[in-house]
């Protein structure tokens, strides 16, 4: 049923397309023109938001803890993988800060 | 000890620089979490990672996409395991979404969010790289760490894939007579019940 519904909206040379292809044919412009406005509406509408204050904050909070050493939290070595050490605090001030 | 100050003054310019990436990160983060609240610890756990491997950043090349890379990159590795409960979760939401029929412009964007959480992962990836970030073919590839045609072809069944939920919602939104009616009329009325 889903298929169905597709294919009505392709071209008629598209509809006799092999099967395996079907996912990755090319798109009528109209179509593809119309997914893409949906898109950019959705992205620049994250995109408008105003940075929340905690991202601010958190960058000073790293500046800060350069310039001081011995408040280092984040350690470049625990980053590879995982940085539940680096991130947790740092999670904590931005829920403090949500808050 | 030495060039320190120097070192400070890099760090405070890509302090900026960093500040001034974070609502594109947003936007993928969203993208990749459909979640605001799980994008914003993401973009989060980012920052720091990329703070605290500021070293590894060539200055002059693309922080961007070096930010991007991150991100995905946290994202798969630390959301792995929860992604297939989340997933589920908002398959229900998105299908309770699709069962409103579009009255404005927030809903239309709330249904495309909708539909775009049903897309596979690297589907949507490279769409929202590609289609929305503004990423060339290469970039995008670089970021995923996939071929240019891997990316070239996951963005066409994105859209491809995209067109066939939002035309099941439109039919669900409709019922069945109606969305017949639909899709054998106006492609645009088939895919979107709205303008």
């Amino acid at each position: 049923m889903t298929r169905d519904n597709t294919n009505k909206d392709l071209p008629e040379r598209a509809l006799n397309a092999e099967q395996p292809d079907r996912d990755t044919r090319p798109m009528s412009p109209d179509l593809q023109a119309h997914i893409g406005l949906r898109l950019k509406a959705f992205y620049d509408s994250v995109l408008s938001e105003p940075i929340p204050d905690r991202f601010a904050q958190l960058l000073d909070r790293l500046d800060d803890a350069e310039a001081k050493p011995d408040l280092t939290a984040i350690d470049p070595a625990d980053t590879a993988d995982g940085t539940d050490s680096a991130a947790a605090p740092m999670r904590t001030v931005g829920s403090d800060i949500q808050s | 000890m030495s060039g320190s100050d120097t070192g400070k003054e890099t760090r405070r310019g890509l302090r900026d620089e960093l500040l001034a990436a974070i609502p594109p990160l947003r936007a993928f983060a969203v993208s990749l979490t459909a979640d605001s609240d799980r994008a914003d610890d993401l973009v989060q756990e980012t920052l720091v990672k990329a703070w605290s491997n500021l070293d590894s950043f060539t200055p002059g090349t693309n922080m961007r996409a070096w930010l991007f890379t991150i991100l995905r990159n946290t994202f798969y590795s630390n959301h792995r395991k929860q992604r297939r409960e989340v997933q589920d979760v908002e398959g229900e939401h998105a299908a309770r979404l699709a069962t409103h029929p579009s009255q404005n412009g927030h809903m239309d964007l709330a249904d495309f969010r909708a539909a775009l959480s049903r897309l596979p992962d690297d589907q949507r990836e490279a769409l929202i790289l590609i289609g929305a970030s503004g990423f060339s073919y290469e970039e995008a590839a670089e970021i995923c760490g996939c071929a240019v045609g891997t990316v070239k072809s996951r963005v066409n069944r994105a859209r491809n894939k995209l067109v066939e939920i939002m035309s099941i919602t439109s039919a669900e939104a409709f019922g069945p007579d109606d969305a017949t009616q639909a899709v054998m009329g106006d492609p645009v009325v088939a895919i979107r019940s709205g303008t």
